[in-house]
């Protein structure tokens, strides 16, 4: 198989695993106890206006009427009904929000994959050596420090001991945010010209970033390694030396390219749970995210923001898993000719 | 056969020796690691607290209800530990409270989520290819692809915040991780040679399934269950740092947390400690659990 038609293959199958997690989210949002036309209004609404609600929410038809209305609506219009607890179109709170959290995985990711790799490599490289042994040590206390305990522990470093990061917010306190392009103040904030702002906003997110990205981080330094050092003692590679291969070209392009298949699939995974253990960390340092809000509206039983920050968070769980695979069936040709997605 | 009988020392005809004398082996291998044994070590000490936290901890009592503003916002000394709360409670003690329902919850959400993930991942692996495994292996990709957090936070937020409520949210949300190994699993032990001399001789299903497939899955189910230990109780502490789980005034690990967290940095012992214990319990779990599959693993090539 192709490339081509192996991407439309998976992006059919994303397709088709979106239209079930949204069947399970509307489920998960109709068992909640209590009548939502009625907790939208508030209880000393009279029962015609609360029955007019409910006609419009078309919460008088069938259980499969219901969910055919409520999916027309999210993709014809993006409409995701009202919070109860901004009293805003979810859509308009997800829209704020969420900018801030992809800036913030964003960063981690770029953390995860740079750092995670070149430690790896190096790790595989000095296989045995006091520098492997190092940061073999590093990754695993990596790896089962959660990313909340590395932010209380970064935190207490870096803004209390040493004053050297800002605790709180995606700015220090008072400076106006760039003109909103993209919602992401770094990007923004270049985009209008003002690197100040963009220092102080990447500043804001720096120690959040390290605290997300340490654990998936360390996990993929394990994973290089020992997928390179698995590598490292197959035939191909002996032959390749044997003929006089340079040893950069045999490491870069015959070592590293087959070692990455499987980090870079846990990495994908790991960047995308990112955005579930996200609202801890931007609790701790008090940054206005989406998984901070999502947090609110989950504890206030805010049902139609649960359902759009869950969908939202979804989506990108599903973008990401399909750019992973496509990305892996580039590295290993085995699963595109073969057809199959591990 | 009689003289190979007579050659054979008759211990190693006793299954009971026998037993004895693998399990001795395995043993052996797994102390031969120290990081193995160092997990064992931490993993014990764990346990101890937890079932006798009554007994162990310096201040049984304030794991309830306690307020004692005299002695609130204390740092850490040889009185306490690890210092006091906001409200005068003993941290050390409540965490060693926090940890006893922490594995509780640990124990039930793999009670529950284990045998039901690995049954549906060994009748979707040992009918793969039909449309049982199309339909569970689907279902199990659904639930795969929300972030487990995410679902049980949502779970967990519909139904009541209790303890027992979070317990089911995450043994919702972790069931599908079982399905999927033993799925590939499954899916390739069942084209072994015995399995089919089973099918031939007319064993039924579920013979095939829990006398044949099974036993072969469980040295990989063995190494899982004892790292998951560690991941559903840091699951647990995210929830209950949200607010979700064990409700005040009872300890949480997370509740205690985003607790301590108002307080820093001036009052750094009561967020820190707590988040030193997840870690703690973690790395117990993990070396303990990579030691394990070290020992069960076949000798390395």
């Amino acid at each position: 198989m192709r490339l081509g038609p192996f991407i439309l293959r998976r992006l059919a199958l994303s397709i088709f695993v979106l239209f079930g997690l949204s069947i399970l989210i509307f489920l998960i949002a109709r068992v909640i106890p209590g009548d939502p036309a009625r907790m939208a209004l508030g209880p000393r609404t009279p029962v015609d206006v609360v029955e007019k609600l409910r006609q419009k929410m078309h919460l008088d038809k069938s259980l499969p009427q219901q969910y055919g209305f409520w999916l027309r609506d999210i993709i014809t219009r993006g409409d995701l009904g009202d919070s109860l607890l901004t009293r805003r179109p979810v859509k308009q709170d997800i829209r704020e929000f969420f900018p801030a959290t992809l800036e913030l995985v964003g960063l981690t990711a770029i953390f995860i994959v740079v750092f995670g790799i070149s430690l790896g490599v190096i790790s595989a490289r000095y296989a045995n050596t006091w520098v492997d042994k190092v940061v073999r040590l590093f990754s695993y206390l990596g790896i089962v420090t959660p990313a909340f305990a590395w932010a209380v522990i970064l935190m207490l470093l870096f803004c209390f001991v040493w004053y050297l990061f800002p605790s709180y917010g995606r700015l220090t306190e008072g400076v106006i945010p760039p003109v909103t392009i993209t919602g992401m103040y770094t990007i923004d904030s270049l985009l209008n010209g003002r690197l100040d702002l963009f220092w102080d906003a990447f500043v804001h997110l720096i120690l959040p970033a390290i605290a997300l990205a340490l654990p998936p981080m360390s996990q993929a330094a394990r994973l290089t390694r020992s997928s390179m050092a698995d590598n490292q003692n197959k035939d191909y590679i002996a032959s390749m030396i044997a003929y006089g291969v340079p040893s950069r070209i045999v490491s870069r392009k015959y070592l590293l390219k087959p070692s990455l298949i499987s980090p870079l699939t846990v990495m994908g995974l790991d960047i995308a749970a990112t955005f579930g253990y996200a609202f801890m960390v931007e609790q701790i340092f008090a940054f206005p995210g989406l998984a901070r809000y999502g947090i609110q509206v989950m504890l206030n039983k805010d049902v139609n923001a649960i359902v759009g920050v869950v969908m939202v968070l979804g989506v990108v769980f599903i973008i990401l898993n399909l750019t992973i695979d496509i990305l892996v069936s580039y590295l290993d040709p085995r699963i595109r000719l073969l057809g199959r997605s591990s | 056969m009689m003289t190979e009988k007579m050659f054979t020392p008759n211990a190693i005809e006793n299954p009971r020796v026998r037993r004895l004398d693998s399990l001795k082996k395995s043993w052996y291998k797994f102390s031969r690691n120290w990081l193995s044994l160092l997990g064992l070590v931490i993993v014990v000490i764990i346990v101890f607290l937890a079932v006798f936290a009554p007994y162990v901890a310096p201040y049984p009592q304030h794991a309830g209800k306690f307020i004692d503003f005299k002695f609130m916002n204390q740092p850490p000394s040889w009185q306490h530990l690890m210092g006091t709360d906001e409200i005068g409670r003993d941290v050390f003690s409540r965490i060693i409270f926090a940890y006893r329902s922490a594995l509780f919850m640990a124990i039930v959400v793999l009670a529950i989520s284990v045998p039901f993930g690995t049954l549906a991942g060994l009748i979707a692996g040992y009918y793969s290819g039909s449309w049982i495994d199309t339909v569970i292996m689907r279902v199990t990709d659904v639930f795969i692809s929300i972030p487990p957090i995410l679902l049980a936070l949502s779970i967990a937020a519909v139904l009541r915040p209790t303890l027992v409520n979070t317990m089911i949210a995450v043994s919702v949300s972790w069931w599908p991780w079982y399905t999927r190994m033993t799925y590939s699993l499954a899916s390739s032990i069942k084209n072994e040679f015995y399995v089919h001399a089973a099918e031939i001789t007319g064993a039924s299903k579920t013979h095939i399934l829990f006398h044949e497939i099974l036993p072969n899955c469980s040295s990989s189910l063995f190494t899982k269950i004892a790292l998951d230990i560690g991941w559903v109780t840091l699951v647990g502490a995210a929830l209950s740092f949200v607010g979700l789980g064990e409700q005040p005034p009872k300890p949480g690990l997370g509740d205690m947390i985003s607790k301590g967290i108002e307080r820093m940095p001036a009052q750094w012992w009561i967020a820190l400690f707590p988040a030193l214990a997840i870690m703690f319990l973690v790395l117990g779990f993990n070396l303990f659990g990579d030691g394990i599959r070290d020992t069960l693993s076949p000798e390395e090539g």
